[in-house]
C-alpha cells in the first residue's frame, strides 16, 4: 500500500499518451511489492483515486483492445502479457471503497515496458528500487545502473573493511595509545609496551589486521596473551 | 531490501569500529528495523533510545563511559535522521511511508560505500 499523495503534474506528464480506463487493473504481473492493509486503503481512498499502470507487451501485434488483451495467453518470451504497477494489489472489495483509474500502454519491447513502470515507481511515486521484483530489475538492466538495488553483500564487506581501516589509521596516528576494545586500560598499555612504534610492530600489526580484516585492538590482545 | 539483509547489516553495527565509522548508516538501520509492519508512527527521537541502548548492550567490551559516548553520538545521528524524515513524511507518518523514506536514505548511504 502506498498512501502517497499523487503529484499531479508529474503524474499527468508521465501518463501522456496512456489509455485511461475507470476500471480495476486487468490480470497481470505486479512489478513491485504491493501489500494490502485494509484500514490504510480506506484512509487513502477517502482522499485519492487508486492508480494502476499497465504495460501491455504486444510484440506480436495481436492486441486490439489493450484491456482485454491482458487475459490473452502471453508471448513465449514473457511470463505475462501485462505488467502492473499499482499502489495496492487489487481486490474485489476495493471496488466498493475506492475510485480506481487504470492506464494502459502498448509496448513491443518487454524491457522498455518494464523500464517505464520502473521509472514511474521510482521517480513519480518515490518507491525505493529494492521494492521492485528482482527479475524486473535484472531484465531492465537496472542492476548494472545501480548495483545496490540488487545486491548489497559487497557493500557489507566494504563497511567492515573501511571501519577496520579507519580504526587502524586512528590507532597509528595516535601512536598506538588508543585503548584496546574489550580490555582494561592497563592491558592496553601493556600491549603498547610490547610493540611500540619504534620497532615497527604497530605498523606490522596494523597491516596484518588490514589483510585479515581483523580488529587491531583484538588482534593485539590475542598476540599479547 | 529484505529484513534478513537489514538484520545482517545491523549485526555488523554491533561491532564498535563499524558503529563508530558508520554512525548514520547504523542509526538508519536501527530505525528501519524498528518500523512496525502497519499503522501509524509518531516520529520522535526518544522512541529510538531503547533500541540504541539494546544495540550498545550487544556491543562487546564497552565501558560505561564508552557506552555513554557512543549513545550520545547515536542519538545525535538518530535526531538528524528524524528531523529529515519529519520534513519529508511529517511528524505522524504511515509505517509504509516511513519505511520507504528510510529505505531511500539507507540506499543513499550504501551507495556512498559501494
Amino acid at each position: 500500500m502506498t498512501p502517497l499523495s499523487p503529484i499531479k503534474s508529474d503524474l499527468e506528464r508521465f501518463l501522456l499518451g496512456w489509455e485511461r480506463r475507470e476500471a480495476p487493473p486487468p490480470p497481470g504481473v505486479y512489478v513491485a511489492a504491493a501489500g494490502y492493509h485494509g484500514r490504510l486503503v480506506e484512509d487513502y481512498c477517502a482522499r485519492y483515486h487508486l492508480i494502476y499502470l499497465v504495460a501491455v507487451y504486444d510484440r506480436d501485434g495481436v492486441c486490439q483492445d489493450l484491456y482485454q488483451c491482458c487475459s490473452a495467453p502471453p508471448p513465449a518470451d514473457a511470463p505475462s502479457r501485462c505488467f502492473i504497477f499499482g499502489d495496492v494489489e487489487w481486490r474485489e472489495e476495493l471496488a466498493e471503497k475506492c475510485r480506481v483509474e487504470t492506464y494502459l500502454y502498448k509496448f513491443d519491447n518487454i524491457k522498455e515496458a518494464l523500464m517505464r513502470l520502473l521509472e514511474f515507481g521510482m521517480h513519480v511515486r518515490g518507491i525505493p528500487c529494492t521494492d521492485f521484483s528482482i527479475d524486473v530489475l535484472k531484465l531492465t538492466g537496472w542492476c548494472e545502473v545501480d548495483p545496490i538495488c540488487c545486491d548489497v553483500s559487497a557493500v557489507k564487506e566494504k563497511i567492515v573493511e573501511s571501519a577496520v581501516r579507519r580504526r587502524a589509521s586512528q590507532y597509528t596516528s595516535s601512536g598506538g595509545e588508543e585503548r584496546i576494545i574489550g580490555a582494561p586500560s592497563g592491558e592496553a598499555a601493556a600491549g603498547s609496551e610490547t610493540g611500540g612504534v619504534e620497532d615497527g610492530c604497530e605498523e606490522l600489526i596494523r597491516r596484518a589486521a588490514e589483510v585479515l580484516g581483523a580488529d587491531v585492538g583484538r588482534l593485539k590482545t590475542c598476540l599479547c596473551r | 531490501m529484505s529484513m534478513s539483509l537489514i538484520e545482517s547489516l545491523l549485526g555488523e553495527c554491533k561491532r564498535r569500529e563499524v558503529a563508530e565509522a558508520h554512525l548514520r548508516l547504523c542509526a538508519l538501520l536501527l530505525m528501519y528495523s524498528s518500523v512496525p509492519g502497519r499503522g501509524v508512527v509518531y516520529l520522535r527521537t526518544t522512541a529510538y533510545r531503547v533500541p540504541v541502548q539494546k544495540l550498545l548492550e550487544d556491543m562487546a567490551g564497552l565501558t560505561g563511559g564508552d557506552k555513554r559516548g557512543l549513545m550520545q553520538k547515536f542519538m545525535k545521528a538518530v535526531g538528524e535522521a528524524v528531523a529529515e524524515l519529519k520534513r519529508e513524511v511529517g511528524g505522524v507518518a504511515s509505517a509504509e511511508n516511513l519505511r520507504r523514506a528510510l529505505l531511500r536514505r539507507l540506499l543513499e548511504e550504501l551507495r556512498k560505500l559501494a
